[in-house]
């Protein structure tokens, strides 16, 4: 189900010849008048985790997104595996979220109807798996991530930690290789908090996805390889890997 | 904290006599415990030896009170280097930032620089901290914590400091 | 101390509590001045506390539509109250003859007219008795003559046409009536003596049986009403809980939060009061338009003052005892809304009561002594079908709890779907519940008519062929046989029918009474020999012959004679009698099994007296029922001959056509409750899914297809309107068996109307589903994702 776990690369130096996985560079996007990215940029290398930081309203967020080709940037170029992701088509998008990337929110993301070993399913059987298949896929996920009790539960009965964790289970469920998450610490307290990065970096480094994490805390950036800040709409790449 | 750089960077603002250079640092920096004159005056000579600075008039009268000092092009690489270096990621920095901001506005030049410096400098710290932290036994835990909270609350400040000064920056530089 | 100076709402520190009807205002205020949201509830509520008003003003109605209907029923009844004996003719007599006929399948309600008198009575409508050759027509009559296609109609109806029957004189303005002067009429032929109409209204569906039809009427039309505003009381109800949480916050309680969410809907209830009154008072002229029968006019559908007042009060408790049970699940805290989250599961037992309850009321009012005999069984069916039916709805929760709880398996937008509906919890129950009330309802209802129907439409042939051939009756194997009441118009009526085209062959006899000496009744036909030797097994005929073997009637005895029962006599004096033996010929229809012993046959040259006076006039006719418009050509031809008269055509099927119409609106009115639940549901998928907009837009991210969440939604509101309609087919077939047997009918199903409601019920759903698509849309979108 998963792809053997690539190793590792947290040292990588800035000069290492290997190309990026993800590349954004010159973005631009704005909501109504609103600019939320005024010139953004950033790389992610294979196997890493790179925090993005700013103060809220500096479009962190929406560089997010874009990278993830959930929203189109009004403006720039988005590379992936040499496919320019700005303008791929709608359904060469979606299929690329459901096979490639896994996504974690800061609340909200788990459909409440269904129960917690359904929501882990979920991108298997977007992606055509049975759901037989997808559901013991899911609940070996659940055990990796210690809320296998929690299977048969629904969303609304869990807290917000175990809540989290479900979720950092189906971002991982579909072995991406690139894992977005979005201030996924924003609505837990500071032990549980450190508890689901904890657990994201290291099931995505054991799974050599790279992730790209949303955060205005620097405790939970701390996890991550490097960190870009945004400002205004603008990257600040602080170079230092490693 | 480094005094020798901060009157330096007031410096920057305008050249002014020494006794104006107390009272300006003792508005803005020092509001429990003002400065002695005979630190000030023995910074300024150490800066003037060293060509920081320099007098550019000398007002009638006599003493080192009349002198009005300017500062010099290598004093001005001396505040730049100064505030571009980060700090040690150590705790009970405020002092040190609080100044390195105030005199970053005071001098136009762009609080959330010293700020991105900082932070990486601090981030590189807590980075190791938690590596250590997610290796070791849980003695090592609590330390790394310790620390790490710290780092995390000092940089919180940092941020909001400048987030409120760049507000304020246009009053700030006005005084 | 005044009580102005104590009063809380004057200056002073306290803050004290507003009043009641102050809450219920503010309540008001919000719903008036707030956002998109509230302004779409408002407008919802309207939509159906209107839709309800409406309904409810018509079934208010109906005890004025009946009374109107037997009422100008009563006014024109004529023949029913004729004078017995026949009092003289004078100033203020009036001569009618029966003319209704048909054409094709419709009714023609008509009279002859003969005035007596000066002052004859007039008949409703009708200003001036018309005189001879003149003809009043209805509107209807006049229209169906007019349009194109009709023109052996319009042959029939060649006289002139000097005025309308007013509506008064017509049971509604789809009846086809006429009245027609006439010079000829009178008491020794068609002629009926009246000296009035109008009669006592004759028995109208009236007390418990009505007010219990309008109970059930009201009932299963207010429950997709209810079920629409249980959806719409609900809509935005996500911002309506935030605000009330902040009223909370701000000191208001428990109670004054509910009278202020009372309040919230008051400006959606009055407009939907105006609006209700402005769609009955709009939609009444639609009723004329309505051909069932002979139609309603507008001003029949006026609500029956008590129940109209009764609507108006009882509509706006009804919309706020929703609003209060919508909000019974959920409580309203200073922190924002608690919702319940453990909602009791379903208890099974007390449920099953008053299903149990039904079919025991059903039990006993179709037991023996009830049986066939009284009226006592229609309460008791009602009320005991009504219970069944709200008993299956206590099971429903049950039943979906276990079904949505419980279901697995199928496709992921499927999956999705039943666990949306399985969170909804009361929403798709409710809709479904609706469903079950109206449709098992109305297929109950059918199971019990579809006796009635069986019996409205009796299938006496499969084919014409086949009835022209089981009706032939004689030697020449005629099928057709028509009555004329009145001396024909034409001197050789056979000889005019044998031209009509189709017509192969038509023989004619004459018929009047005698009474012989000692008191016996015989009918004497007079025919040429060629029509009598075709009537029975003569011994020969020859012209002036007469043949009998009514016993004790011979030659040389006199019979008094005379056309009809109460017209003059004359005495005729019998010639030579010849005996002949055996039955008669007669139409199978209009037969009694007369024998040579019952009848007197003369030819016309031995019974000049009774040739004389004789007006009823027999045709006998073999035809080509092959032949297109032949049935309306012997129609046509034969009341040329006599308008009052009659033929007889063999027929496949009688059908009733008011048992016809019970079932049409039956299927209509269960259509209708479709729709309106549907758009219920589809009001609760919208809102729910703008609630699920962050779901959505996270889903969208993980790469859902658009195609799987659209899919999703239209299961969504599909399966609870399919899962309504298998479920009321079974109840509504297993209620109306379970009458028929009690009753004791033979058991029959309505395939075809169940059919049509299922099908049209599921299609409904899905097409009401593409409304709530675009909002699904919207939430697909990416800005869903960013927090608030």
């Amino acid at each position: 189900m998963n792809r053997p776990a690539s190793p590792a690369l947290p040292d990588r130096l800035p000069g290492d010849p290997a190309p990026p996985l993800l590349a954004g560079s010159g973005l631009r996007k704005s909501f109504g008048l609103t600019r939320a990215l005024e010139d953004a940029s950033l790389s992610l290398y294979p196997g890493e985790v790179v925090a993005v930081m700013g103060p809220s309203g500096s479009g962190k967020s929406t560089l997010l997104h874009c990278l993830a080709g959930v929203v189109r940037p009004d403006a720039g170029t988005i590379e992936y595996g040499g496919q320019d992701l700005v303008t791929a088509s709608d359904p060469r998008l979606s299929a690329l979220r459901r096979s490639e990337f896994g996504f974690l929110f800061q609340f909200g993301q788990l459909v409440p109807e269904l129960s917690c070993l359904e929501n882990v399913a979920l991108p298997l059987r977007l992606g055509g798996w049975s759901r037989r298949r997808a559901e013991r896929s899911a609940a070996e996920w659940l055990d990796r991530l210690d809320v296998g009790g929690l299977a048969r539960k629904t969303p609304g009965e869990c807290s917000g930690g175990q809540g989290q964790r479900v979720a950092v289970a189906r971002a991982l469920i579909t072995g991406p290789r690139v894992v977005f998450a979005d201030e996924p610490t924003g609505a837990l307290d500071s032990l549980n908090g450190e508890r689901v990065i904890r657990m994201l970096t290291e099931a995505a480094r054991e799974t050599g996805a790279a992730v790209v994490v949303v955060t205005h805390e620097a405790r939970v950036a701390a996890y991550a390889d490097r960190e870009v800040v945004c400002r205004d709409g603008r990257t600040l790449d602080t170079g230092a890997r490693g | 904290m480094s005094l020798g750089q901060t009157l330096l960077g007031l410096l920057e603002t305008r050249p002014q006599h020494g006794y104006d250079l107390k009272r300006a640092y003792d508005e803005r920096f020092a509001a429990a415990r003002p400065l002695a004159y005979g630190q000030v005056y023995a910074t300024l000579s150490r800066l003037l030896k060293n060509g920081l600075v320099e007098v550019e008039a000398v007002e009638p009268g006599a003493g080192p009170e009349r002198k009005r000092y300017t500062v010099t092009d290598s004093g001005v690489t001396d505040v730049e280097a100064w505030l571009a270096a980060p700090e040690a990621p150590e705790p009970y920095l405020q002092n040190t930032l609080y100044t390195k901001v105030v005199l970053a506005l005071l001098t136009g030049r762009s609080a959330d620089g010293i700020l991105d410096v900082q932070r990486a400098e601090h981030l590189r710290l807590m980075r190791e901290l938690t590596r250590r932290k997610t290796d070791g036994d849980l003695s090592d835990q609590l330390i790394c914590d310790h620390a790490l909270f710290h780092l995390e609350a000092d940089l919180r400040w940092l941020e909001l400091t400048a987030a409120r000064l760049n507000d304020l920056a246009g009053e700030v530089r006005g005084r | 101390m005044s009580p102005r100076e104590r009063d809380p709402a004057g200056p002073g520190p306290a803050r004290e509590r507003p009043s009641r009807p102050g809450e219920l205002r503010l309540g008001a205020q919000l719903a008036l001045r707030g956002g998109r949201e509230v302004v779409l509830r408002t407008l919802l509520t309207a939509i159906g506390v209107g839709v309800a008003t409406a309904a409810l003003l018509l079934a208010a109605s109906l005890p004025t539509v009946l009374d109107r209907l037997s009422e100008r029923n009563a006014d024109r009844v004529d023949h029913q109250v004729a004078p017995d004996p026949p009092p003289p003719a004078g100033e203020d007599t009036l001569l009618i003859g029966i003319a209704t006929t048909t054409y094709e399948t419709q009714e023609i309600h008509g009279r002859l007219l003969r005035a007596e008198g000066s002052d004859p009575p007039l008949p409703p409508g009708v200003a001036e008795i018309p005189g001879p050759g003149e003809l009043l027509l209805s509107p209807a009559l006049a229209d169906l003559i007019d349009a194109p296609g009709n023109e052996v109609l319009r042959d029939r109806f060649d006289q002139t046409v000097v005025g309308e029957i007013g509506p008064e004189g017509l049971l509604g303005p789809h009846e086809a009536a006429f009245y027609l002067g006439s010079d000829d009429l009178s008491v020794e032929n068609a002629g009926i003596r009246i000296t009035g109409f109008g009669g006592e209204p004759g028995p109208v569906l009236r007390g418990p049986v009505v007010l219990l039809l309008g109970v059930v009427g009201a009932v299963v039309m207010l429950t997709p009403v209810v079920v629409f505003l249980g959806a719409a009381v609900r809509f935005g109800g996500e911002q309506r809980e935030r605000r009330l949480a902040a009223l909370r916050l701000m000191g208001a309680d428990r109670g004054a939060v509910r009278r202020i969410a009372a309040g919230e809907t008051l400006p959606g209830i009055g407009l939907g009061l105006v609006l209700g009154a402005v769609l009955f008072l709009a939609g009444r002229p639609l009723v004329e338009t309505v051909r069932v029968s002979s139609g309603l006019y507008a001003g029949d559908v006026t609500p029956h003052p008590v129940l109209g007042a009764l609507v108006f009060a009882g509509v706006p408790l009804l919309a706020l005892w929703v609003v209060l049970a919508s909000l019974r699940g959920v409580v309203v805290e200073p922190l924002g809304t608690v919702r319940r989250a453990e909602r009791a599961r379903p208890k099974l037992w007390w449920r099953l009561l008053l299903l149990v309850l039904g079919v025991v009321l059903i039990f006993l009012s179709m037991s023996p002594g009830q049986g066939a005999s009284g009226d006592g069984w229609l309460p008791l069916v009602t009320i005991g079908l009504l219970a069944a039916l709200f008993g299956t709805t206590a099971v429903l929760p049950w039943l979906v709890d276990r079904l949505f709880g419980r279901a697995s398996g199928g496709p992921l937008a499927l999956q999705l779907a039943v666990r949306r509906l399985a969170a909804a919890g009361g929403g798709p129950t409710r809709a479904v519940s609706g469903i079950v009330v109206t449709v098992a309802g109305a297929i109950a209802l059918q199971s019990l008519f579809v006796n009635a129907w069986a019996d409205a439409e009796v299938r006496l042939a499969d084919t014409a062929a086949e009835a022209y051939t089981v009706d032939a009756f004689g030697a020449a194997g005629y099928q057709v046989q028509a009555e004329l009441w009145m001396p024909p118009a034409d001197d050789d009526p056979a000889g005019a029918l044998a031209r009509v085209p189709g017509v192969e062959e038509a023989a004619a006899f004459r018929t009047v009474w005698g009474t012989a000496a000692d008191g016996t009744d015989v009918p004497v036909r007079i025919a040429d020999c060629a029509v009598l030797v075709q009537m029975a097994d003569l011994p020969g005929c020859s012209a002036g012959d007469v043949f009998s073997a009514v016993p004790g009637l011979g030659s040389g005895d006199t019979l008094m004679v005379r056309p009809r029962d109460g017209a003059t006599e004359s005495a005729w004096t019998l010639p030579a009698v010849s005996g002949f033996e055996g039955p008669l010929v007669e139409h199978p229809w209009t037969g009694e099994g007369h024998t040579a012993r019952d009848v007197v046959l003369a030819t016309p040259e031995a019974a000049a007296v009774p040739g004389e006076i004789a007006a009823r006039s027999t045709i006998w006719i073999r035809a080509d029922h092959t032949v297109p418009g032949m049935e309306e050509g012997v129609r046509h031809t034969v009341a040329a001959l006599d308008p009052t008269s009659r033929a007889h055509f063999p027929i496949t099927t009688l059908v009733n056509p008011g048992m016809l119409d019970i079932r049409d609106a039956l299927v209509a009115g269960a259509l209708a409750c479709l729709t309106v639940i549907a758009a219920g549901l589809v009001v609760g998928t919208v809102e729910q899914v703008r609630g699920r907009r962050r779901v959505h837009a996270v889903l969208t991210a993980f790469g859902a297809r658009r195609s799987t969440l659209v899919a999703s939604v239209v299961w969504q509101t599909t399966l609870p309107v399919f899962l309504g309609i298998v479920l009321a087919t079974a109840v509504g077939t297993a209620l109306g068996t379970l009458i028929q047997g009690v009753a004791g009918l033979p058991v029959r199903f309505v395939p075809v109307e169940t059919l049509v409601i299922a099908g049209a019920g599921v299609g409904v759903a899905a097409l009401t589903t593409l409304f709530a698509i675009p909002a699904l849309l919207r939430t697909m979108r990416p800005e869903g994702l960013r927090s608030e």
